[in-house]
């Protein structure tokens, strides 16, 4: 059989990294960890992704990194609703660039950056706001970018560690996952603002205002597989008074992806699994409740582009569930 | 060795690379600052190759495409206007002066104005100094 040259090979950068393949795998193999490794390999020999949005998201990512330029994404922060000297911080990423260079697709991801400081106020929180954070890293760790994902990890290893906080909260699943398990000695607790919301529900302090929806729920990749966070934000939707939570066919560890990682490869394979998607969000419910901000952005586009004829809402769970959660 | 400013310059091929044409066989001067990058349209300046000079050093972009209705592809110069808008948005985000990216119109007989527009971008550029001296420190 003829040998198969891997690193310079299409179906390397197809992978989504998923992980769906390996909670079937009974050998354990780690797939993906190979496809990062080879993504490397082929790197170092010429390779390289189909880079959608003509690589614009991994060019933000090399310019932070560069550590040239004082960012200026903070702009639509209202400095009122968050502290300067707190313990705990939400972490903003890369959200106000993807907004801003993806409008025409109908990203609002710094929508979801705001309902979670809104979120946070309402437990009692004014979260701190590092404004020295650079990219986490994760995508350009993920296409096998090392160097790149290296000086982003270390500038941000040194501000949160300057930034004396105990604690990290995120929005967007993949931040959490890379700092998790690819950021060293991490000694500042790390959360999904799911996690936080469910552990404020279990103290029963939590009341909501009705929703009335059937909602069925969309399990990030790096959320659910990879962080095993599948019950949190499932309980907190069933406290919302109106919402009827219902299961897709693929559900919780047997989820599909949203179609696009890192922000390559997005093909008609990606656009084919998203439809496939909303089509079974649709046999379940009216409203696809996804939980970052990445998901949301592909499902939108798939939405506006590629002409999906039957009703269907998206909404983030950050922003359903700020909207909804009563103060304190 | 003092510094030059190094800008690169979108051209379209049917109006302002031809409009640079014009300027050279006219004789008009401008400065040597300026890498020309042919494309077919202004429409076909992907956001990502702007960000990506910028990344690799360039102290200035400029985006040049037929006025307004002229466009060969009827569209792509509404096209490329809205993407400096927003690019202009996103590289102050990223901490770039968003007056190191221009857009301009130049019909390929325009060689006068194309040697004006180009004297002007390269003296702004030059008066906001190089990229990475420290913008908005
Ligand atoms: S796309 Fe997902 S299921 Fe397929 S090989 Fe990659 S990680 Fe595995
Ligand atoms: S699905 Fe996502 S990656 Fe693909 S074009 Fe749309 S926004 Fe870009
Ligand atoms: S052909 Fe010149 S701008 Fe479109």
């Amino acid at each position: 059989m003829a040998k198969r040259d891997l690193t310079d090979d299409e179906l390397v950068w197809n992978c989504l990294t998923c992980k769906l393949c390996q909670n079937y795998c009974p050998e354990d193999v780690d797939f993906i960890g190979f496809i990062k490794d080879v993504r490397g390999i082929s790197r170092d020999n010429g390779g390289k992704p189909e880079y959608t949005h003509g690589e614009m998201m991994q060019t933000m990512a090399r310019i932070v990194a560069s550590g040239k330029f004082r960012q200026n994404k903070l702009g639509w922060l209202d400095k009122s609703k968050v502290s300067t000297d707190g313990e705990v911080a939400l972490w903003i990423g890369c959200a106000p660039y993807v907004d801003t260079a993806l409008k025409e697709v109908g990203s609002d991801q710094v929508q979801i950056t705001q309902s979670a400081i809104e979120l946070l106020n309402k437990i009692g929180i004014k979260p701190r706001i590092l404004e020295e954070e650079v990219c986490c890293g994760h995508d350009m760790l993920w296409i096998g970018e090392e160097e790149t994902f290296e000086e982003l990890k270390d500038k941000n290893l040194e501000v949160l560690s300057e930034s004396g906080i105990s604690k990290l909260v995120f929005t967007c699943p993949e931040g959490y996952e890379v700092m998790k398990h690819y950021y060293p000695n991490m000694d500042v607790e790390l959360a999904h603002i799911s996690e936080v919301i469910s552990d404020y529900v279990d103290e029963g302090k939590a009341t909501f205002d009705p929703y009335e929806a059937k909602i069925t729920y969309q399990d990030p990749c790096r959320l659910g597989r990879f962080l095993g966070i599948y019950d949190q934000p499932r309980k907190v939707l069933e406290q919302i008074p109106g919402i009827e939570l219902v299961e897709m066919e693929r559900n919780r560890s047997r989820s599909r992806c949203c179609g696009v990682s890192a922000w390559i490869n997005c093909n008609q394979n990606s656009k084919k699994m998203q439809l496939q998607r909303m089509e079974e969000a649709v046999n379940a419910a009216h409203t696809l409740v996804t939980n970052g901000p990445k998901c949301i952005t592909h499902f939108n586009c798939v939405k506006n582009e590629n002409g999906f004829e039957k009703e269907i809402e998206f909404i983030d769970w950050t922003v359903i569930v700020s909207q909804t959660l009563r103060g304190v | 060795m003092t510094w030059e400013p190094s800008i690169l310059v979108f051209c379209c091929n049917w109006c302002s690379y031809t409009g640079a044409d014009a300027a050279g066989i006219s004789r008009y001067q401008y400065p040597p600052n300026v890498q020309i990058v042919r494309v077919m349209c202004s429409g076909r300046v992907d956001p990502g190759f702007v960000l990506r000079a910028f990344h690799k050093g360039a102290d200035g972009v400029l985006v040049t495409g037929c006025h307004p209705g002229d466009c060969h592809y009827q569209t792509g110069n509404v096209q490329a206007e809205k993407r400096v808008e927003m690019l202009k948005v996103l590289i102050d985000q990223l901490g770039i002066q968003s007056d190191r990216l221009g857009l301009e119109w130049i019909s390929a007989a325009e060689g006068q104005r194309f040697a004006n527009v180009i004297t002007d971008f390269v003296s702004k550029v030059r008066g906001l100094g190089p990229l990475n001296g420290g913008e908005g420190l």
